[in-house]
């Protein structure tokens, strides 16, 4: 359906008239109302979002008021958003997944902000490194991290102590070594491991592992992993994990909830999930008494892991000069040391400049909990999935062949790599 | 005789047992889930994932219900949700049984055809639709307003379909009557009509007020704005599985959610059961 | 009060011509009854006069107006559906209240007609009552107070009794002519059952496939038929028609007109030497089944009960009591027609030959 929807969109987009909006910096000069759509619904997300967007609306001086509207998930933001564009009247700024970034690049639907940050001395090397990835396209500045995440391991300590691992594991192998032995010894009744499938992220690190390169290639245009035999490995690993029954598979429905909550009623010992839920997760397991550790992720042979999330970007179509204006004085705000700081240490999300990582705020947040420090340290060997127009369909491609295996387990992890080569063959 | 008598009062019993253990599964089956909202709404969130789950709150607590009210601007999306509701039934009805009345009573050009085009509405499932409309209420700027969800429901094809069907039950003679009566139109179609069709009129009211009541699919993708936004958005909203979903909290918001629903069904369902054995009898 | 006078009137549902080329008079406050077999058009009829089933050419006046463009509920006439048609939802009040209030009556006269009219009908203990809790009778009654307490010019009843059992129908009948003797204004009363007719109309309008076929009072549609058909509609057994050997003509005589005697009396205008064929008892009369030589058949009808199934005997009729048609069924009476007496001549003669 959502598919649909979007290839629909393409073609309305195509044939819309609306004229492009070439970036020069302009002044707000009167008072103005601008849309924000974005994905955060969660609890702690929604409160500190709505605080952002008060404390902003309060004080610039420009007259400039942000309405923010939840639109759902990431991929719900990005339908709407495509659907309003072809309809002429999209928002003017929008919280973008790093999937749906090229998708809006590649057509041209994203306001170059090189004329802003110009303008405005912005300084763009602040922006710490290893989220930068998604920020510039053919030589524009397109976006900015907003709500970016890594994927991190939570885990329960007493039940990894327990069986003899009073340290967070190094490596996939220590890991399953560990995770396997929690199912023994409970009997089965307690899992030692589960993922959600999420192909491009968690999936991700796991072959990038193996193969360096993850997924899909660096140069963003295939996907050797199928031709190398890391992602045959992988699969046919993953599979045999499930089939000895310590590593958990994934429920059809709300997996990455069933996940947690199986973690909170300890019936699992470790998932891998987003910084960016942190807040909550630790919340949870206090209230459930879970003794909760959080590590780096690992991969074969050490460590690995992915970067994700969302990032803000404005509209250049159906928006007006004064409304871009306005959308880049907002996202300026959110991006000011407080807003960055304030945004980590409420939520989780990777706080995206160096500057803010001085400020009182993180630093006493981290003193604190280790948590929250190691999501930003993991960035030292975490890497994005290649910006590529082919991001998008083919972490779906990849996910949905990953599900008819694990979930559906009617096919074998030779047949899945088949079924990906002639999928890749098409789509390259 | 007296043995076939007792045979007879056997099988009887047999039979009634058989219909009282069926009945009581159905009880079960219809209700358990109900049950289960109720309790689960009490829990924490703990308590709600626990395995085995408990058929009773480990804990009874109201945190839930404080927590719909504290994330929600519960009072904004349930004014939507009511005028929505109200809106969309009022003018169905407004438009539906004038047509209905129409297509059943009079014979004019283009009956036919413009019959069939309300069929043909009514079987285009909204998934085709919606694109189309939502450009079309983009255009009008109408995103920010209720309209998108009131006006394209304005006319239900269902409804019209079913309301001719009763009408078309009316015999001829006793609108020819009214006719005699002196009676107008209006009067034939309000005093005549309708309380012979009261039980349809009834099941497409009932339908219109579920379907609006219950929509998500369509405001969410026609609205541009929270303070348009209806209840089951802002009930989806507390929902964020990617967060751990919070099973109390979502059945108090999903309590919240259809108790409207429930009063309306106990406070008439003398009368929905008794439309129902009238239609029956026919 | 009113006359109804249609004028060249024509009536057709799609390409079925119902009624063609119509001229019909019904006078000022009489009973005039509408009869004729199932489909000859009655009803039809009678949705003109009312309105909800115009003409589909021809005029149509009542007391002299033309009321083609008037709307049925402002012709003031009322009437009586073949169904009942009463509003199924309404209590009896209400269904008998419901015109008055589109009148635009005053409550005070409206509650005065409705307590005078349902005294005059008995449905004064029922007026709370949905139809649903109503007998038959009483429904009927409903649909009549309905019509009369809109004091209307014409009543327009379509078969009000047909749905009512042998003994109520007969009750009705004489509560409905009484009723007209009251309220003296013109009465339109369809059936299809001669007998209804007979007892009930001051004035018969007969009618087969659209066509008037006589129009007159119940005696003169008794004793002086204009055709074959109203011979045989109005009277049971019907009317006999007989063919006399070649003759271009046909005779007819009513069943209760014959004479049977072993010895034909020498004086009678048409005799014939018949058969017993069957015989049916019916209390003070018996019908007989009679064969002619010939072949074709007769009806008897007589108080004599003796006669046997078997016996052979003589069929006399008086020339008084003999109708002559000519080959489209149309009588030819004695005055008017010059070859009156030459076919009774012959009609004498052909028993001798
Ligand atoms: N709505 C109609 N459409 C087509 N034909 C009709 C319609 N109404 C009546 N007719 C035809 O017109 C003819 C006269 O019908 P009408 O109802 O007047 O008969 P009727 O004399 O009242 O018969 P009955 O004694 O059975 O009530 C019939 O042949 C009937 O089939
Ligand atoms: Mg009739």
């Amino acid at each position: 359906m959502k598919k649909l929807f979007v290839v629909l969109l393409m073609g309305a987009l195509l044939v819309s008239a609306q004229g492009l909006v070439f970036a020069e910096a302009v002044g707000v000069t009167e008072p103005i109302t601008i849309t924000f759509w974005h994905a955060r619904g969660s609890t702690v997300d929604a409160e500190w979002l709505a605080n952002s967007i008060n404390k902003f609306n309060a004080t610039n001086t420009l007259g400039i008021t942000v309405e923010g509207v939840y639109q759902g998930y990431f991929s719900d933001v990005q339908a709407k958003t495509l659907a309003s564009i072809a309809a002429g009247d999209p928002p003017t700024i929008a919280e973008i997944s790093c999937t749906a970034i090229p998708v809006l690049a590649t057509q041209d639907l994203l306001v170059d902000l090189t004329p802003y940050v110009e303008r405005d001395g912005f300084d763009m090397d602040n922006i710490v490194e290893a989220v930068s990835d998604y920020i510039y396209y053919d030589g524009q500045i397109i976006t900015m991290p907003y709500t970016r995440g890594t994927a991190i391991m939570y885990y329960n300590k007493d039940m990894y102590a327990e069986v003899g691992l009073d340290r967070a594991p190094t490596t996939l192998e220590e890991l399953n070594h560990y995770a396997k032995l929690i199912y023994e010894n409970s009997d089965g009744a307690v899992k030692g491991i589960g993922y959600t499938i999420e192909a491009n992220y968690y999936q991700h690190y796991l072959v990038q592992s193996l193969n360096g390169m993850g997924i899909l290639d660096a140069d963003g245009s295939g996907a050797s992993c199928l031709e190398d035999g890391s992602l045959l490995q992988f699969l046919t690993d993953w599979f045999e994990w499930t089939e000895e029954g310590w590593c958990a598979v994934p429920a059809l429905s709300s997996a990455s909830s069933v996940v947690q909550e199986n973690f909170n009623n300890k019936s699992l010992a470790a998932f891998v999930s987003s910084s960016n839920r942190a807040t909550t997760i630790s919340n949870n397991a206090k209230a459930n008494g879970i003794n909760l550790g959080m590590a780096f992720t690992v991969g074969y042979g050490g460590y690995s892991a992915p970067i994700g999330g969302g990032s803000l970007g404005i509209i250049n179509r159906g928006n007006t000069d004064q409304e871009i204006a306005a959308a880049w004085e907002f996202m300026k705000f959110l991006m000011t040391d407080e807003q960055v700081a304030g945004n980590h240490v409420a939520t989780g999300v990777l706080p995206a400049t160096y500057s803010s990582i001085e400020t009182d705020i993180i630093q006493e947040c981290w003193a604190e909990n280790e948590g929250y420090k190691l999501s930003y340290e993991q960035l030292d060997f975490a890497s994005e999935i290649r910006f590529s127009p082919y991001v998008s369909e083919w972490s779906s491609i990849v996910k949905s062949a990953m599900s008819q295996l694990i979930q559906g387990r009617n096919i074998t992890p030779e047949e899945v790599v088949q079924n990906l080569k002639d999928e890749a063959a098409a789509l390259f | 005789m007296h043995s076939k008598y007792t045979g007879f009062k056997l099988r009887r019993l047999a039979v009634s047992g058989i219909s009282f253990t069926f009945k009581l599964f159905m009880l079960v089956l219809f209700l358990f889930p109900f049950y289960w909202m109720i309790v689960t709404s009490f829990k924490t969130y703990g308590g709600s994932i626990v395995f085995p789950p408990t058929l009773l709150p480990h804990t009874f607590t109201l945190e839930a219900f404080e927590q719909v009210f504290t994330r929600l601007n519960l009072w904004n999306y349930l004014k939507n949700s009511v005028i929505v509701t109200v809106a969309v039934i009022v003018i169905q009805t407004l438009i539906g049984v004038p047509a209905a009345y129409a297509f059943s009573r009079y014979s004019f050009k283009g009956r036919g055809i413009m019959l069939a085009l309300v069929m043909a509405a009514f079987m285009v499932p909204t998934q085709i639709t919606f694109i189309t409309v939502y450009i079309m209420m983009s255009k009008l700027r109408w995103l920010n307003t209720l309209l998108p969800q009131i006006v394209p429901f304005g006319a239900s094809a269902y409804g019209i379909f079913l309301l001719r069907q009763a009408f078309m039950q009316v015999p001829t003679d006793i609108i020819e009557a009214a006719r005699l009566d002196n009676a107008g139109e209006i009067k034939i179609m309000t005093r005549i009509m309708l309380p012979a069709a009261k039980s349809s009129l009834m099941t497409v009211t009932l339908f219109s007020f579920v379907g609006s009541w219950n929509s998500y699919f369509w405001p969410l993708v026609m609205s541009n704005a929270e303070k348009v936004r209806p209840l089951t958005l802002a009930i989806e909203r507390l929902k964020d599985q990617d967060a751990g979903i919070n099973w109390p909290v979502i059945m108090a918001g999903n309590m919240i959610m259809v108790l409207p629903v429930l009063l309306i069904f106990l406070l008439m369902s003398n009368k929905i059961i008794s439309s129902m054995g009238y239609r029956g009898i026919k | 009060m009113a006359k109804i006078e249609f004028l060249d009137v024509h009536k057709s549902f799609g390409s079925a011509k119902v009624i063609e080329n119509l001229n019909l008079t019904l006078e000022d406050g009489k009973f005039n009854v509408l009869v004729g077999p199932s489909g000859c058009g009655k009803t039809t009829l009678l949705r003109m006069i009312a309105g909800i089933g115009p003409a589909t050419k021809g005029q149509i006046l009542l007391d002299g107006e033309d009321v083609s463009n008037i709307p049925p509920g402002k012709r003031g006439v009322a009437m009586v559906f073949q169904s009942y048609a009463i509003y199924p939802m309404m209590t009896v009040r209400q269904n008998i209240e419901f015109g008055l209030k589109n009148n635009r009556v005053p409550k005070a006269e409206r509650e005065r007609r409705i307590s005078e009219v349902s005294q005059v009908v008995g449905l004064a203990p029922y007026l709370g009552r949905k139809p649903s809790q109503l007998s038959g009778g009483q429904r009927q009654r409903v649909a009549l107070a309905r019509a009369m307490v809109k004091e209307p010019k014409v009543f327009l009843m379509d078969e009000p009794l047909s749905n009512l059992d042998a003994k109520l129908r007969g009750a009705m009948r004489s509560e409905l002519v009484q009723l007209h003797k009251q309220l003296k204004t013109t009465f339109v009363y369809v059936t299809h059952d001669q007998v209804e007719a007979m007892a009930m109309g001051d004035c018969i309008i007969l009618m087969d496939q659209g066509k008037i076929m006589q129009q007159s009072d119940p005696e003169t549609m008794y004793r002086d038929p204009n055709n074959i058909f109203a011979a045989q509609f109005i009277g049971t057994p019907p009317t006999n028609i007989v063919e006399i050997g070649s003759e271009n003509f046909k005779l007819g005589f009513r069943p209760e007109t014959i004479i049977l005697s072993a010895n034909a009396g020498p004086d009678r205008a048409f005799t014939r030497r018949v058969k017993i064929m069957t015989r049916e008892m019916l209390g003070a009369e018996t019908f007989y089944k009679l064969c002619l030589e010939d072949g074709q058949e007769a009806m008897a009808r007589l108080t004599n009960s003796s006669l046997a199934e078997g016996d052979t005997l003589y069929l006399q009729v008086d020339e008084d009591n003999l109708y002559f048609f000519d080959a489209k069924g149309n009588r030819v009476r004695k005055t008017g027609s010059q070859h009156y007496d030459a076919m009774v001549e012959r009609v004498k003669r052909s028993h001798e030959s």
